[in-house]
């Protein structure tokens, strides 16, 4: 009488087991994908063993206790996950900007630096930077300012190459993958094209119809010069816009790295070129002997040129320093 | 050695669950639930590690090379084939090494302070010793 009894308690006690088990298993599908694929079965299995001998009373408690004890685990692993995704996502976001940074700067650099080159046109400058060149080498011989404004070019033509290198990955990426943000890399080329034409047919028209002076031609540079900043600007701004909302991957930013590297030294030598260029103008342009802001180089432009660069250089080389620190704390800590 | 010392002075306070684990895995190597039968055995009972806490704490433990799974795989016969072993490092035994004098230095602060087991003679713990 007591057998059917007994066989309906152990049925009873076998189907809570197999309750228990499924609901510890099911509730470990809600683990993280990395936890969940490597332990839970380990888990289950283990849990399985725990409960193989268990009585009903014994049953019950310990399954609470499991069944706690594995939602408190699962809500720390989610936890965790989100917190390394966060500091990851925290980093990345430090490094993009600082790539922006030293971008932003670089596009200052050469607008400075294309003006710094304009103002060479007097003959007196010109006669320090004529001569046989090849593709800017012309290092071993002419004289020392001639190798200095060489090497300026040099570096010039190294830290644009390094940029359209470093950039190119990115910006494709972007152009592939958001149509939608095309726009703003056709703007800064249409804006190109108007910074080169309409300026050039206004003073024109302008020094027809009353003469050229001085002033007037000191003016139409500054007009030039604050044209061609303000494209330069919007150019820069657009395609960090365009990188940035196309949610780039790591992997094309962190391509940038050397590419940056190239570029901030690069200012940062060009800096000290010029300095060192305008040093030897003194002793040999006598008209470069003024503190006026004109239209040619004179000591008052030379030194705002070269202040200019030397904030250019300084904040490209503060951002990169900035982002790769960001970069090499997240791996040491992963690590 | 030194540095598996410092290492492992970065790792402490070890919490409860790895101490007991790194403890469990310092006799021979184990599977899980050799390590939560063990834990249970070490602690006389007192200690119950549930099977979510034990793996978290194996794989942090992973993560900072204070174990590592076992290549040595038991008879297939004798044992689940699936099984993955787990063993202690030199800087998992160091680590071990000084959590344990950490707690027992503790202790002694603890009775130096004046704490006693006196009224709890069923926690069997020796009372106060001076």
């Amino acid at each position: 009488m007591n057998q059917p009894e007994k066989n309906s308690f152990m049925s009873n006690t076998a189907s809570k087991r197999r309750l228990a088990l499924w609901l510890f298993k099911n509730i470990a599908r809600l683990a993280p994908a990395e936890f969940r694929k490597n332990y839970s079965s380990q888990m289950a299995r283990d849990f399985a063993l725990q409960i193989r001998d268990m009585r009903a009373a014994k049953l019950f408690r310990y399954t609470v206790f499991a069944l706690k004890d594995l939602i408190y685990t699962l809500i720390a692993e989610h936890k965790d996950t989100l917190c390394t995704y966060m500091k990851g996502n925290a980093t990345m976001q430090k490094y993009q900007n600082s790539l922006f940074t030293v971008f932003g700067s670089y596009i200052a650099f050469i607008t400075l630096g294309l003006f710094f080159n304009g103002s060479l046109d007097d003959s007196a400058y010109v006669a320090q930077k004529t001569g046989p060149t090849f593709l800017g080498l012309r290092l071993l011989w002419g004289s020392a300012s001639e190798i200095v404004y060489n090497l300026i070019g040099a570096l010039a033509l190294l830290a644009l190459a390094a940029a359209l290198i470093g950039g190119a990955p990115a910006a494709l990426y972007a152009w592939r993958h958001k149509p939608e943000i095309r726009r703003q890399f056709l703007y800064p080329i249409i804006g190109f094209a108007m910074v080169i034409f309409a300026p050039a047919v206004v003073i024109h028209v302008w020094h027809s119809a009353t003469g050229v002076t001085v002033a007037k031609y000191f003016a139409a540079h500054v007009v030039y010069f604050v044209w061609f900043a303000v494209w330069a600007f919007f150019s820069a701004k657009g395609v960090i816009t365009a990188i940035r909302s196309a949610d780039t991957p790591a992997a094309k930013l962190l391509f940038a790295r050397w590419p940056a590297l190239v570029v901030t030294a690069s200012m940062v030598l060009m800096t000290i070129a010029v300095f060192i260029y305008g040093i030897m103008l003194q002793t040999t342009a006598q008209q470069f002997r003024s503190f006026a802001v004109a239209n040619n180089l004179t000591m008052g432009s030379w030194l705002l040129f070269v202040l200019g660069m030397a904030v250019a250089s300084g904040i490209a080389l503060l951002a990169y320093f900035r982002g790769n620190s960001a970069l090499s704390k997240n791996f040491t800590s992963a690590a | 050695m030194n540095t598996n010392l410092d290492q492992a002075r970065a790792l402490l306070p070890l919490t409860p669950a790895v101490y007991h684990v790194l403890l469990a895995l310092a006799i021979s190597e184990k599977h899980g639930y050799g390590v939560m039968r063990e834990v249970k055995e070490i602690s006389m009972g007192a200690v119950e590690l549930g099977p979510a806490t034990l793996y978290r704490s194996i794989k942090q433990m992973l993560e900072h090379r204070l174990i590592i799974e076992s290549d040595d795989r038991p008879d297939p016969v004798l044992d689940d084939e699936r099984r993955k072993y787990y063993k202690i490092t030199e800087l998992g035994l160091a680590a071990l090494q000084l959590e344990t004098s950490r707690l027992s230095r503790l202790v002694e602060r603890a009775r130096q302070m004046g704490v006693t087991f006196d009224e709890y003679p069923e926690l069997g713990l020796g009372g106060r010793t001076q």
